[in-house]
């Protein structure tokens, strides 16, 4: 055990050209996500970007069942990596709302 | 068929300690400050006596109302925020230890593993001491899974990023078995933090108790977080409970309301994103049971 005074560090991002909330993101939830979470499932609901901008690492996290989390889609199978990779990039680009 | 004889005789002596009246056993208690080692979420200044062990379990379900409750939840029911279970134990009159696993909320901790110490300086006594104080300290550690997010305080690039601790003051004043008030300065420190976020964070506790029956009894905890971080305001709120507490001889059960996802000093000081007045608030219980082996 030591004591540490460490903060999250920005990266670049891979260089990886910006992703759009619009054109890539919100359908990726719309398809895969809303089909429970419209309405408050698991105490999730993804209706509008400020809920998906809050619960974006959750949500990571649950596409790749990390860190303990149920995988999701429930029942899986698992998002492809393309899908995965562009959520995590428009995570690590600022999540805009573009 | 030794199973089955093994769940009869199980079920015999549970039923021989319904039969106990325990009741009977109320008077000759000493008055306390508070009937347990928590309030609500925090903890009290209360220790356990000597060579007394405690288990205790502790549940936080899911919002009652807002965007997550209602009805299509069962308002909170069908989800669970967050639950401990923890064994403590009074090494003296004064001094406790105590160790806990909680699920965690993953927002961001999940996979909590947790012990404390707690030492009992001084007890209000008339013509001794006009008040109770205690000091604690505990830490908590995370085995959760890495995030692949770099931009996650669960990315954990280090071991002991997954560490956090906090050290307590608790001064409380009893008003013949009445109400009891206290106030519990507490420091969190936490390794590994949000680029904007504070690694050390300072909260006010204050609680309460009112007696309402000889079994029953309200309470209300609010730790307010003090700092002048834009981040904080913006983001997270203090949280605030009550709570009403039926207490029995050996057994403890408290039903509260309060916004905090979390349980343990280092989940609901720094993290809770609920607010009450968007009816992010949640039904949550403790049930403690103190035991010992002689």
């Amino acid at each position: 055990m030591s004591c540490t005074k460490d903060k999250v560090q920005a990266s670049n991002c891979g260089g990886a050209e910006e992703v759009s909330f619009a054109a890539t993101i919100w359908p990726i939830i719309e398809q895969k996500c809303n089909g429970c979470h419209n309405s408050g499932a698991g105490g999730y609901t993804f209706d509008e970007y400020d809920r998906i901008e809050n619960n974006a690492s959750v949500i990571l996290d649950a596409m790749r069942a990390n860190g303990g989390i149920q995988l999701m889609p429930i029942g899986g199978p698992a998002l492809n990596d393309s899908l995965i990779n562009a959520f995590e990039v428009w995570m690590c680009q600022g999540k805009l709302n573009n | 068929m030794r199973i089955l004889i093994f769940f009869i005789s199980l079920s015999c002596i549970s039923f021989s300690q319904d039969e106990f009246d325990f009741d009977d056993s109320f008077d000759i208690e000493d008055i306390k400050t508070f009937n347990s080692t928590r309030i609500i979420s925090g903890h009290s200044v209360e220790t356990l006596p000597e060579k007394t062990f405690e288990m205790r379990i502790e549940h936080r379900f899911g919002d009652i109302a807002g965007d997550m409750g209602g009805y299509q939840t069962l308002f909170g029911f069908d989800n669970v925020a967050d639950m401990r279970i923890a064994l403590e134990y009074g090494i003296s009159d004064k001094l406790m230890i105590g160790f806990g696993r909680s699920k965690g909320t993953s927002a961001p901790y999940s996979s909590l593993l947790d012990g404390f110490v707690k030492y009992r300086v001084m007890t209000q006594k008339e013509g001794e001491s006009p008040i109770s104080i205690s000091v604690g300290a505990g830490s908590t550690f995370t085995y959760r899974e890495a995030s692949t997010d770099m931009s996650n305080v669960a990315f954990f690039p280090k071991v002991s990023h997954r560490f956090c601790y906090y050290t307590q003051l608790n001064v409380a004043y009893r008003f013949r078995d009445i109400v009891s008030f206290s106030l519990m300065p507490i420091l969190v420190h936490r390794n590994y933090v949000a680029q904007n976020d504070l690694n050390e964070l300072f909260s006010l506790g204050a609680a309460m108790r009112l007696k309402l029956s000889k079994k029953f009894f309200l309470l209300m905890e609010y730790y307010p977080t003090i700092h002048n971080e834009d981040f904080r305001q913006e983001n997270f709120f203090n949280s605030l409970g009550v709570a009403l507490e039926w207490k029995t001889f050996g057994h403890n059960f408290t039903i509260n309301f309060t916004n905090s996802k979390g349980l343990g000093e280092t989940q609901f000081i720094p993290y809770t994103y609920e607010n009450w007045l968007r009816g992010q608030f949640r039904l949550g219980f403790c049930v403690s049971r103190q035991f010992s082996w002689s």
